[in-house]
């Protein structure tokens, strides 16, 4: 009688031809779902991070957002923004859960890394170029009536910050620490009496502590505005060299699948993952930044540089996957009971 | 299997008890030298170390817990096992229920008075620091004395400091040098004039004492008669002006007594109308000298009372700052002080210290503009006493016990007083509000909860947001939610993600990495609760964001038990 297959490691070859069809049909399925399922993932993922965003942006200037034009508004431009990283948080959790199901393993791999490479790519050419942030979020936030709450003291406005405004500043340096007086001088930066000034940082002086996200989510979304910059850059330039550089940066990314079978304990390969695609992000924006991409030209030539990334990303991709090939051998995904 | 709960219990003791060492590594690493004074060096470390763990505790505990799922615990089927998950499930849910209140009562008993034990180091070394230069200046400019008292402020702080001792002690000896010279000139004076009395015969002294006797110097007269008589007892005009100007003091001495008590009367007739009239200070400056001269008369005894009772009503000592000036408190306090609709009265403290019921600010200013922002007046007072009677009153005049022209009062730097002048002012916080109010980083996580309570009321009223204390109250309710769900989902995703086919060596150098992950993951979990009770707060409302935040932890935990029952018992189907 024919064995049940649930789990790859428990069909073997004496099992019976109908177990090993059922088998590979099953192992087909799995292959082909992995875009459905990398898309599901995806739309998830944006939209719990649009979410994010938006609640972020908000809660930086709470008053300027009113309405359901602005609430709407704020919303579209905060999706943006979550576009591109969502797409790598899908990939990350897709991998996650590819650990243990059934499938081709390099039809598998091709799969994820065309899913990652064609959404990136349809997001860069056909969405709006990615902003970091809703631009609106850079203006202080003021409130009328309120003590707002500064770095070096503090500022009180009766009404607004515009020139001729009244105010009582504190100011924590000096030997008297009041001053009332009518604003004479105003920016974004700093407020002055003529008298006294002082500096308007932070920019939400009420919720600062609230708001200051962890210095890495902070740097993570840097990153991603590098390089998807970058990204929109080139294809501005060239559709071709676009495919190029964006496939073989996908192609990078997916061949990091290695380290989610790095080691026979699934709880450690997740977490290797996760850093080692912090570190890939990490060193591929510090790469596509002006900064290296000014180093990089004094050795290739301008109209090169793009190739030169395409190399760099597809030259450390096909690294990884070699090593894949030689020492972690698909067979080896810890469920086949063979673990390292 | 019946150690589970106990070995869990110690993992997570032994992960927390790590995580302090390497705080207090780092603590003592990154120790602010510019900021606070050496001996501050060990108690900084071990309460930094400490806020700093109570801080980790959640991302440390889930580290442990996810490892002993992952890694130390064995499923039954295992070899050299027989562990029961869903008992080991059990035991640990009624262990996390422990360790929420464990660190519910460390998070908020032990956490906020910590961080206002760092900031008191911090104030303490400003204070000496301050201390120390006034002192040094004074010293420079040989005003000895007046450096004293700012060596000693420094050394009650810093009292093994050998080098401010020395300073202390040279002032203090060059103090005493100089009084010494002084007394010494003084002595060298009256024997110069001694021996120059004694080269004068008996017939010259007796002239002199002629003289005195004729100005009517009835003292110097008989002085210099008796010592014309030591010089010869025989001179009879000597002893005539002798016994003439005895005569002539004790007549003066008997009309004196009369018009000591005829002044007397005058002076406690002048002091008590000073007292009827409301003058208190002045009424007690003359009954306080009145006392020293006349300790036993009863009516000086009473008024001296009466007039000292009322003196406290509306100013107190100066001295009283000086026993509090040490005592560390909080920094930079500013408030909108609603005292009247058609004002809008700023008050600002430099330095705050509570003594409970009463207390005591440094540097204070008042500012009063109109709703239009005119200026109506601006005010500066070194000192003030804080006291809660029938609401909070500052009391902005202090007077020294015995000197009457050494008072500090209101300055008014533009504007008058308005209406009547007064040395009281009503402030609308309460004393234990103040502190909140203080514009120094991070202030509101050092009011324990019960104070942010209290601060929530009128927070608003005082010119400030009242979500930023909304926003703080919400977020620490939430955070023993937090530990809890993220302690079940540990379980789960432990147990899910398990070393099945064995732990290998190298497994163990690579752990550190989970904690440092978990430490990510569980800082934007915070994070993005935050941002979402502070979205929720700010469109709907204390209480709304409250309940909603609620049932967004209830959702969570209810999704961890499922992911959590989901889990297998054994290793192998």
């Amino acid at each position: 009688m024919d064995k049940l297959c649930v789990l790859s490691h428990e069909c073997l070859p004496g099992d019976g031809p109908h177990a090993t069809i059922r088998f590979e049909v099953s192992k087909v399925k799995g292959t082909f779902l992995i875009p459905v399922k990398y898309l599901l993932i995806y739309l998830l993922c944006a939209f719990i991070l649009t979410l994010g965003v938006y609640v972020y942006s908000w809660c930086e200037n709470p008053l300027k957002i009113t309405g359901m034009y602005g609430h709407a508004d704020l919303m579209f431009r905060s999706l943006y923004a979550a576009l591109v990283p969502a797409s790598l948080v899908a990939l990350v959790i897709l991998i996650l859960i590819l650990q243990g199901s059934r499938g081709f393993p390099w039809l598998m791999f091709i799969a994820l890394w065309l899913s990652f490479s064609g959404l990136l790519f349809i997001q860069i050419a056909y969405l709006r170029p990615y902003q970091p942030l809703p631009p609106r979020t850079s203006l202080p936030v003021e409130i009328p009536g309120r003590i707002h709450s500064y770095r070096d003291g503090a500022v009180y406005i009766e009404e607004s910050f515009a020139q001729g405004a009244p105010l009582v500043m504190m100011n924590v340096s000096g030997t008297i620490n009041l001053t009332a007086g009518r604003i004479e001088t105003v920016s974004d930066q700093m407020v002055s009496t003529g008298e006294t000034s002082l500096e308007r940082v932070p920019k939400n002086p009420f919720f600062h502590e609230a708001l200051q996200a962890p210095p890495i989510i902070r740097r993570i979304f840097r990153d991603f505005a590098v390089i998807s910059s970058f990204f929109a850059y080139t294809y501005s330039k060239s559709f071709n060299q676009a495919v190029l550089v964006i496939a073989s940066f996908g192609f990078l990314i997916s061949s990091c699948w290695i380290f989610g079978r790095f080691t026979s304990w699934p709880l450690l390969n997740a977490v290797y993952l996760l850093f080692v695609l912090r570190l890939v992000v990490l060193f591929s924006a510090l790469m596509l930044g002006p900064d290296a991409q000014e180093l990089f030209k004094v050795f290739v030539p301008n109209r090169r540089l793009i190739d030169f990334m395409h190399y760099i990303f597809a030259g450390a991709g096909t690294a990884l996957v070699l090593w894949d090939l030689i020492f972690i051998p698909f067979r080896r995904f810890p469920e086949n009971g063979a673990g390292r | 299997m019946i150690n589970v709960g106990r070995r869990l219990f110690l993992v997570i003791l032994l992960f927390n008890f790590l995580a302090y060492l390497g705080f207090f590594l780092f603590s003592l690493i990154r120790f602010p030298a510019s900021e606070l004074l050496p001996i501050y060096l060990w108690q900084w470390v071990f309460t930094e170390a400490g806020i700093k763990t109570i801080e980790a505790f959640m991302p440390v505990t889930i580290s442990a817990i996810l490892l002993s799922f992952s890694f130390f615990f064995r499923a039954s089927g295992a070899a050299g096992s027989s562990l029961n998950f869903h008992r080991i499930a059990g035991t640990s849910l009624l262990l996390f229920i422990f360790l929420v209140s464990v660190y519910t009562l460390l998070a908020e008993g032990f956490a906020p008075g910590f961080r206002v034990r760092l900031e008191e180091y911090k104030g303490n070394t400003r204070f000496a620091e301050g201390s120390l230069k006034e002192g040094d200046r004074l010293f420079l400019q040989n005003r000895l004395e007046e450096a004293l008292p700012y060596f000693d402020y420094y050394l009650s702080i810093d009292p093994d400091n050998e080098e401010v001792s020395g300073r202390r002690e040279k002032a203090a000896a060059d103090l005493e040098l100089d009084r010494e010279d002084e007394a010494a000139i003084q002595a060298k004076e009256r024997t110069a004039r001694r021996s120059e009395m004694l080269n004068q015969d008996a017939a010259e002294l007796t002239t002199v004492a002629q003289e005195h006797l004729a100005r009517r110097d009835y003292y110097s007269a008989h002085y210099y008669a008796d010592m014309a008589m030591q010089l010869d007892p025989q001179r009879e005009d000597a002893r005539r002006i002798a016994a003439e100007a005895w005569n002539r003091i004790k007549e003066s001495e008997f009309s004196r007594e009369a018009r000591e008590t005829g002044d007397l009367f005058r002076r406690k007739r002048e002091a008590y109308s000073q007292l009827n009239r409301g003058n208190t200070i002045q009424a007690y400056y003359l009954f306080t000298e009145l006392l020293r001269e006349y300790p036993l008369d009863r009516d000086i005894q009473t008024f001296s009372t009466e007039a000292l009772q009322r003196v406290r009503q509306e100013t107190f000592f100066i001295d009283e700052t000086e026993h509090v000036r040490p005592v560390p408190g909080r920094h930079s306090i500013f408030f909108l002080n609603r005292s009247e609709p058609e004002l809008r009265e700023f008050v600002y403290f430099n330095r705050f210290v509570s003594l409970g019921t009463l207390a005591y600010a440094f540097d204070i200013e008042f500012l009063g503009i109109s709703p239009k922002g005119d200026l109506i007046y601006h005010f500066t007072v070194p000192t003030g006493k804080i006291l809660e009677s029938d609401g909070t009153l500052i009391m902005l005049k202090s007077i020294h016990r015995s000197i009457p022209d050494l008072a500090y009062e209101p300055v008014y730097l533009e504007g008058s007083p308005r209406g009547n002048p007064s040395n009281l002012k009503s402030l609308s916080p309460s004393i234990t509000e103040i502190p909140g109010y203080s514009m120094t980083e991070s202030s509101l996580k050092l009011q324990y909860f019960h104070e942010l309570l209290a601060l929530r009321t009128g927070y608003g009223e005082r010119g400030f947001h009242p979500a930023a204390v909304e926003s703080e109250l919400i977020v620490r309710s939430m955070r023993p939610f937090s530990l809890l769900i993220f302690g079940t989902l540990s379980i789960a995703i432990g147990w899910a993600l398990r070393a099945r086919f064995g732990r290998r060596w190298y497994h163990v150098p690579l752990l550190p990495v989970i904690p440092i992950v978990v430490f990510i993951l569980s800082d934007l979990y915070l994070y993005a609760s935050r941002l979402l009770q502070l979205y929720l707060l700010l469109q709907s409302g204390f209480l709304l964001s409250l309940i909603v935040m609620l049932f967004v932890q209830a959702l969570l935990f209810t999704g961890s038990l499922i992911l959590l029952a989901g889990q297998s018992t054994h290793d192998a189907a």
